[in-house]
């Protein structure tokens, strides 16, 4: 679909993402790297737990269909520029060949978009703040509502700050390109990670907005009042998720489960004739006690054991029950939606015994029916790129310190 | 861009508030009967708690057109046909059988506006045996694997709080939508995009799914560990749970950690020295931030380039010089409520930058402007859909 479109793309881990979304659209994406590589290449996991620049799982899962050339001076990167619709900048190559101009770019190029993703934006008090996918995690205040109440918060485990501000980045490129078509003109776009992350609160933050309290971390729960109401609930093989909540949404949700759970002797007749759409109000009202919902919980928590998350999914399938397995990695690779969608591409890789085709995920953003993307296409190797590099990728390169956006205009 | 828009709750509208930020004109259909089930949700701007307060609502509404139209009326219909004709792009977020069921479908739609681009979201997509599967995006966020790598390795998956997956999509749709478009641009096609938001959010986990696929190795969680980086943990910071996050992901970092909290004697450690005595390290950097104030600590780090930042929660994200600056929470006017909050967008553009007018939508607050200013509607056609109850 975006087959017309060569992106420049000089992002390292904090930026992957981006220009993938665009490659698997058709754009042709070039990843500029610094003689050694970009440091996702020097990061485990690896192919068979081998290390090597081109063995990166994280590297890999983030940059194939994309074209690999190695930058080593400015006026190489200003070459590659001149011909580009779009760069993208994470300040990556920046200790290879110094900060990258994006203004003097686009001053040669008119017409060229260019983009930095950085972790506060390129502009404000924190704009040179050291930073990490942890400590933007905090910064956006989503860390500040996951994890148990007597330990510290957490992040999600594997990394997320920068692949949602890769996402919206790559959105933006298009916006742009998109404005280009009447203007002729490229832009510069200007991403924040603390914002793109802060977007995922679930709105919790905006309470303070308005006076309310800071919502305070959950441990596989929700809250309603003082009340923490369980989320996740042990099961014969792991664990699901189960939105077991009264009232007008999903009180009816309720009923169907409680009515399961009476058929197999969990629920007493008292338990499955409650009308969990009214039960706030009758609460409130002084009809009903919330003991009732406590001992409700209590029955499901029994009850559940007794399931396996196939029996659970295979019943909430079958009557809209609001329950969800929560998922292993070897779980997700078996999934017969995802089969049956055609979801995964295979994409044929080098392993320790040789060439082999693997699954990676697939088709996204979405499956056009017009245009199928073309795909499949494999990482870039270190051995595959256009120019000359060093056949060892050499020292590993000093880890880069935090995003410097330069050039970056001012907020709107 | 003119999009019509059908979507509801948090992953479909992020995306079309997007491209309102950016310029398009998005009429949002809602019915009063079945309002968007955000205008229920807290917080609320103010005590009345009314379904014109709902931040959620606004944020994620921003800047659209409200029309209210009774889909279940049948001279709604031609009025949504109209918008069809209308419109560059048609976006929805029902099950996956409701728009057929209306005779709306792709193939519906496109009988009237060949070229159209249809976007489709919905948890599992169009097609396959839990296309029906419908739920909050906490459900798939369970589904794609973010729950058993949240948290800690003897408790409970804690799960990501959030409906994960609903902040995820709208990015992700975003791209989809404008790649839709600049194809329709080149070849006058148009499409139907079938949007899984389970499918797209399986990218953010796709190092995980390799060394699965690769590896055989299953995912798990460890607070907040790193593969590389250590120390890379929160600390108690003085007050009633105040937490602050730092994270060494070079020797000079460590060097000038342990430099500043007095402990000189260890900065030559190599990462996997650190690694190794990893307990008594996190101890005593623990011992140094339990006595100051979280965002003491992260200033006197930062000024020795350590990344660190207090665990901002709500109160602190308000007040963040950072987010201020940013403009990332600003006011909006609003018919009922004066004026409300939304967030702004994560990314700004240089020449051509975004422009927020208005909260989400009243009920009804655009329905003139809409049946008569962009379908041309007269009086009289307009009395008649009053009249059968299409337009309220």
């Amino acid at each position: 679909m975006l087959s017309a479109y060569r992106i420049l793309d000089l992002t390292d881990d904090r930026g992957h993402l981006a220009g993938l979304l665009l490659a698997q659209l058709g754009a042709e994406v070039i990843l500029a790297e610094p003689p050694g590589g970009h440091r996702t290449r020097h990061r485990g996991p690896w192919i068979d737990d081998v290390e090597g620049a081109d063995r990166s799982l994280e590297f890999q899962a983030f940059n194939r269909g994309k074209e690999s050339v190695v930058v080593a001076s400015a006026a190489e990167l200003a070459s590659l520029a001149a011909t580009a619709d779009a760069v993208i900048d994470c300040g990556a190559l920046d200790d290879a060949i110094g900060p990258v101009d994006l203004d003097a770019l686009r001053a040669a190029n008119p017409a060229l978009v260019t983009a930095s993703i950085s972790a506060f934006g390129g502009d404000g008090p924190k704009a040179e703040w050291a930073a990490t996918d942890l400590t933007v995690a905090a910064a956006s205040g989503t860390m500040s509502l996951t994890g148990d109440r007597d330990r510290p918060p957490v992040r999600i485990g594997p990394p997320q700050v920068w692949l949602n501000a890769g996402a919206d980045t790559a959105g933006a490129v298009l916006i742009a390109l998109h404005e280009r078509r009447r203007s002729g003109r490229g832009q510069h776009i200007d991403a924040s990670a603390q914002q793109s992350f802060a977007d995922c609160s679930q709105f919790q933050l905006t309470a303070a907005l308005v006076g309310k309290p800071s919502p305070r971390r959950l441990p596989g729960a929700v809250q309603l009042g003082d009340y923490l109401i369980p989320w996740v609930y042990e099961c014969a093989d792991g664990h699901v998720t189960v939105t077991f909540l009264f009232g007008a949404m999903v009180g009816p949700f309720t009923i169907r489960l409680l009515q399961w759970m009476h058929e197999e002797g969990f629920a007493s007749d008292e338990l499955a004739a409650v009308d969990w759409v009214d039960f706030g109000a009758a609460v409130i009202e002084g009809r009903q006690s919330i003991d009732v919902f406590d001992r409700a919980i209590k029955q499901l928590q029994a009850f559940a054991v007794t399931k396996t998350k196939h029996e659970l999914l295979s019943r909430a399938l079958d009557q809209n029950l609001l329950i969800a397995p929560i998922t292993t990695t070897d779980e997700v690779m078996a999934l017969d939606q995802l089969t049956e969608r055609d979801y995964w591409d295979e994409v044929e890789i080098e392993r320790s015994a040789g060439a082999e085709t693997v699954r990676f995920p697939g088709t996204a953003p979405g499956s056009p029916s017009a245009t199928p993307p073309p795909w499949p296409r494999p990482p870039p190797s270190v051995r595959r790129r256009r120019r000359p590099s060093r056949p060892d990728p050499g020292p590993r390169p000093r880890p880069m310190g935090p995003a410097r956006p330069r050039s970056a205009p001012s907020t709107m | 861009m003119k999009v019509l828009d059908f979507m509801w709750a948090v992953a479909g509208p992020g995306a079309t508030r997007t491209l309102a930020d950016h310029g398009a004109t998005v009429v949002k259909i809602e019915s009063e009967t079945k309002p968007d089930v955000l205008r229920g949700a807290n917080p609320f701007v103010d005590e009345d708690g009314d379904q014109e307060g709902a931040l959620q609502f606004h944020s994620l509404n921003a800047g659209k057109l409200g029309l209210t139209l009774d889909l279940g009326v049948a001279e709604s219909r031609d009025v949504v046909l109209d918008l069809v004709r209308w419109a560059d792009v048609v976006t929805e977020s029902f099950s996956p059988k409701a728009m057929a069921n209306w005779n709306l479908g792709y193939d519906d739609l496109r009988a009237v506006n060949p070229d159209l681009i249809m976007f489709s979201s919905c948890l599992m997509g169009q097609t396959g045996p839990m296309r029906l599967y419908a739920g909050f995006g906490t459900m798939a966020a369970a589904i794609a694997g973010f729950y058993p790598v949240t948290g800690w390795p003897d408790r409970m998956p804690a799960g990501p709080f959030t409906a994960y997956t609903d902040y995820v999509s709208p990015r992700l749709s975003v791209v989809a939508i404008m790649a839709a478009l600049d194809h329709r641009a080149r070849t006058g096609e148009g499409c139907h995009v079938d949007f899984a938001q389970l499918e797209g959010a399986l990218h953010f986990l796709a190092p995980q799914l390799l060394d699965q696929e690769i590896n055989g190795r299953t995912a798990g969680r460890d607070g907040n560990a790193d593969r590389m980086m250590v120390p890379h943990a929160v600390y108690p910071a003085a007050g009633d749970d105040r937490w602050v996050a730092i994270a060494c992901e070079t020797d000079d970092h460590w060097a000038a950690l342990a430099t500043t909290i007095g402990r000189g004697e260890l900065a030559d450690l190599t990462a996997d020295d650190r690694r190794a005595r990893i307990d008594e390290i996190d101890r005593a950097i623990a011992d140094w931030t339990t006595t100051r104030e979280a965002g003491e600590v992260a200033q006197a780090l930062q000024a020795v380039a350590v990344p660190a930042h207090l665990v901002a929660d709500a109160a602190d994200t308000v007040d963040d010089p950072q987010l201020r600056h940013r403009h990332h929470y600003r006011q909006v006017p609003h018919p009922n409520h004066g004026t409300t909050w939304i967030e702004g967008p994560n990314f700004t553009l240089s020449r051509t930058p975004s422009r927020v007018d208005w909260g989400g939508p009243a009920f009804g607050q655009h329905n003139s402007e809409v049946l008569e200013e962009i379908l041309g509607y007269d009086t009289d056609r307009i009395a008649e859909l009053i009249i059968a109850g299409a337009v309220a």
